[in-house]
């Protein structure tokens, strides 16, 4: 089935339901049993997977870098790092940046696509959401060990104190933390409420005394009523309206720490909605990383078809476009400004002592991606999208170090222009979230379903009310 | 088959909703605690100093006034704590032998420093000046408490910045006349004993230059005004001392430098 694109002739293509002519998201030959089956079968399995033993103990020891970078970071302070007097924003922020950014698909995916009723998104929003708390996880570290006395950091939270202090709500720093704390929590709510109804399918499954009290707590009772059902459908609707201003307000926040300063290369009025814009090219991308060895190793190509990732190819074309328009709009308006502050600022982007980084961006983030994708062919290819998804990623990642780095280095006073260079804490501390990403990731996959086969079911062909009523027998068996 | 969570679990999950709603409860009321309880500011602690100085005795028994061995509290920011030889100045000719004094006498004959323990202990990033509040109409028992009653010395006030801030911001409360400054038993005008000020001189200190003074009830002096409760008296002293107002006094650089 994996070899039938979406287009090909109706009448041949499996992908197309003969009873309603509608696409059909999961591969034919599903039904509510098979479903569960599989999706169920990757958590209850009483095997787990070596390569999953393995991947975890690799990962582990990758996180450990959080450890060791953390607390060297705690016992000698901040300038273990890179960072120096003009560009005294570094990997921290750039990473925080990054990972934040990351986050932002799972949010649109599980609430922007709910709202737009895209039934496409139900084989990937789950693990997209535990790839957006994780993903924030990651980045909620940053802020707090960047500051120098990382044990006052909750002078930030307005609570009243011996000191009648407050924080200054004029700082995009301190909406920062009301984005970043509200994002995450809401992010959790949301994929927590999402998992009920399947947490109630793997306790009635589950055959361990532990595994049916793990999962029954889990499942808060949930008895599938028809009640049960109208609020979960109402509260999910709520909370996707809910996300998906929060998610285009988040990385606006995030933008703003930038945005409101008054360097060349910082002050622009572009960056809320190219910054959201990044941050979804980038999500995606790290979606597509995570799914396409995930529907591998799992054997879920049937659930996360070609078309699925043929459309997130499609949205990467789409963001990816509306970043390159910010990067062209940037330097358009370095000229057209007629700051000499400004054009100087792009001169030294793109062929100062770091140009490097600028020209690595644009052929990460727009020449490879951009050119490639508007084929279809290439779109459906899914070792071609694996590696693009590590360079879009990789290419998101120059774009914010380009932004904090090249416009801090050389600014206003030429008395004061520096360099950096990041240290080996500064990798050492980043290449350690990417292993406590993937700790989490894989004990997220490992315990609760990764995918939502309550949402799935509901896309099956059987659930589709036709004339005849001729299988609402079988649909009751399979659902028993 | 058997149901996975017995009847018992209706009970156990409504009850771990309500203790939620305890812990939320309790935890800020630990955390309001943590900054506020006097077991954290030391309120009322009487840490052992080397010798049992006792202010109860000396001032309320004695009569001593305050800059008799606070000597620099006008003029410094440092109110100072004696040195051995004010001890000594009576103490050479008075309880010459007794065990309590030994320290002192050490002191006296050494030449080193008794090792007071500081009560009223600021950090040091907060720069704080008792010569300007004194001179601004600020008593003793305003901060300190009632110090001529206390046997050993303890902290009456938490000196938290809330607690400095709830002054500068509004210090009308606390104005006195300078001349009551070292009054331990000053309680402001009331209609029983009202104040009348007025003033007198051209030249001076700005305190200097106003005449305050208790006066009998209904006993109205020519030239003065006469003051029945502490929020017109403050108001006048603010004005007549030229006390700054509140975003003057709360802002950063006052205490902070």
């Amino acid at each position: 089935m994996a070899t039938h694109g979406p287009l090909h002739d109706p009448a041949v293509d499996p992908m197309i339901d003969p009873r309603t002519g509608e696409y059909a998201v999961v591969a034919p030959g599903h039904n509510f049993k098979s479903i569960t089956q599989k999706i169920a079968g990757i958590v209850l399995t009483a095997n787990t997977p070596i390569a999953w033993i393995g991947g975890l103990m690799f990962a582990a020891t990758v996180a450990l870098g959080v450890v060791a970078g953390l607390t060297w970071l705690f016992l000698k302070g901040v300038g273990i790092w890179g960072i120096t007097m003009p560009v005294a924003w570094g990997f921290a922020i750039i990473n925080f940046v990054w990972w934040i950014g990351i986050g932002h698909a799972g949010t649109l995916i599980s609430a922007i696509l709910l709202l737009f009723k895209q039934t496409w998104r139900n084989s990937i929003n789950r693990f997209a959401e535990a790839m957006t708390i994780f993903a924030v996880c990651c980045a909620g570290i940053y802020p707090l060990v960047h500051i120098g006395r990382p044990w006052l950091g909750y002078w930030l939270m307005p609570y009243p104190n011996t000191m009648n202090l407050w924080p200054q709500f004029r700082s995009p720093l301190a909406w920062d933390v009301f984005a970043v704390s509200t994002y995450a929590t809401i992010s959790v709510v949301f994929w927590f409420i999402g998992m009920v109804p399947d947490f109630g399918t793997l306790r009635d499954r589950a055959q361990h005394p532990i595994a049916k009290y793990f999962y029954g707590i889990l499942s808060l009772g949930w008895r599938g009523s028809t009640r049960h059902w109208i609020r979960y459908e109402t509260a999910s609707l709520l909370l996707a309206g809910l996300s998906t201003p929060l998610v285009l307000s988040v990385h606006t926040t995030i933008s703003f720490d930038f945005a409101v300063a008054a360097m060349a290369g910082w002050h622009t009025t572009i960056f809320p909605p190219y910054f959201v814009a990044g941050a979804v090219y980038s999500g995606f991308a790290m979606v597509l990383t995570l799914a396409i060895p995930i529907r591998k190793f799992y054997h879920l190509e049937d659930m996360v078809t070609e078309r699925h990732l043929d459309n997130m190819a499609k949205v990467m074309l789409a963001t990816g476009s509306i970043v390159a328009y910010g990067y062209g709009m940037e330097v358009f308006m370095s000229w057209y400004s007629g700051s000499h502050w400004e054009f100087f600022m792009m001169w030294n982007r793109m062929f100062g002592p770091i140009g490097w980084a600028y020209w690595m961006l644009i052929l990460t983030n727009i020449a490879i991606p951009l050119t490639s994708l508007w084929s279809r062919k290439l779109r459906t290819n899914v070792l071609y999208l694996f590696i693009l998804s590590f360079i879009v990623n990789i290419g998101m990642w120059f774009e914010r170090f380009v932004i904090v780095v090249t416009t801090l280095y050389r600014d206003y006073l030429p008395s004061s222009w520096g360099t950096y260079r990041a240290t080996k804490w500064d990798y050492i501390l980043f290449i350690g979230t990417w292993g406590m990403f993937t700790v989490l990731f894989l004990l997220f996959a490992r315990i609760a379903p990764m995918i939502p086969m309550s949402e799935i079911k509901m896309i099956l062909p059987q659930t589709k009310v036709h004339h005849g009523g001729a299988d609402a027998e079988t649909v009751v068996e399979e659902a028993i | 088959m058997a149901q996975v969570f017995d009847r018992s679990s209706n009970a156990l999950a409504r009850a771990s909703l309500v203790l939620t709603g305890l812990i939320v409860i309790a935890l800020g009321v630990a955390l309001n605690q943590l900054q506020r309880s006097p077991w954290v500011t030391r309120q009322g602690q009487r840490p052992d100093q080397p010798v049992p100085f006792s202010h109860k005795h000396h001032v309320e028994g004695l009569g001593l006034q305050c800059q008799y061995c606070h000597t620099s509290v006008e003029k410094s920011s440092y109110a100072g704590i004696p040195p051995t030889k004010t001890c000594m100045n009576c103490h050479s000719q008075i309880w010459t032998n007794a065990d309590l004094l030994k320290p002192v006498r050490e002191s006296w004959a050494t030449g080193e420093s008794i090792k007071w323990i500081r009560v009223h202990d600021l950090p040091d990033y907060v720069y704080f000046n008792h010569e300007i509040h004194v001179n601004k109409g600020i008593g003793c028992a305003s901060c300190h408490g009632r110090i001529d009653q206390m046997p050993l010395v303890y902290e009456e006030n938490t000196l938290q910045m809330e607690w400095c801030l709830n002054c500068h911001r509004n210090p009308v409360n606390n104005l006195r006349p300078t001349s009551q400054i070292y009054n331990m038993a000053w309680t402001g005008p009331s209609k029983v004993t009202p104040v009348a000020c007025a003033v007198t001189g051209k030249t001076g200190t700005t305190a200097s230059m106003v005449d305050c003074k208790p006066v009998k009830e209904g006993v109205q002096l020519a030239g003065y005004q006469t003051f029945t409760n502490q929020k017109d008296l403050g108001l006048y002293l603010m004005d007549k001392y030229h006390i700054r107002n509140a975003n003057e006094l709360s802002s950063c650089e006052v205490c902070h430098r």
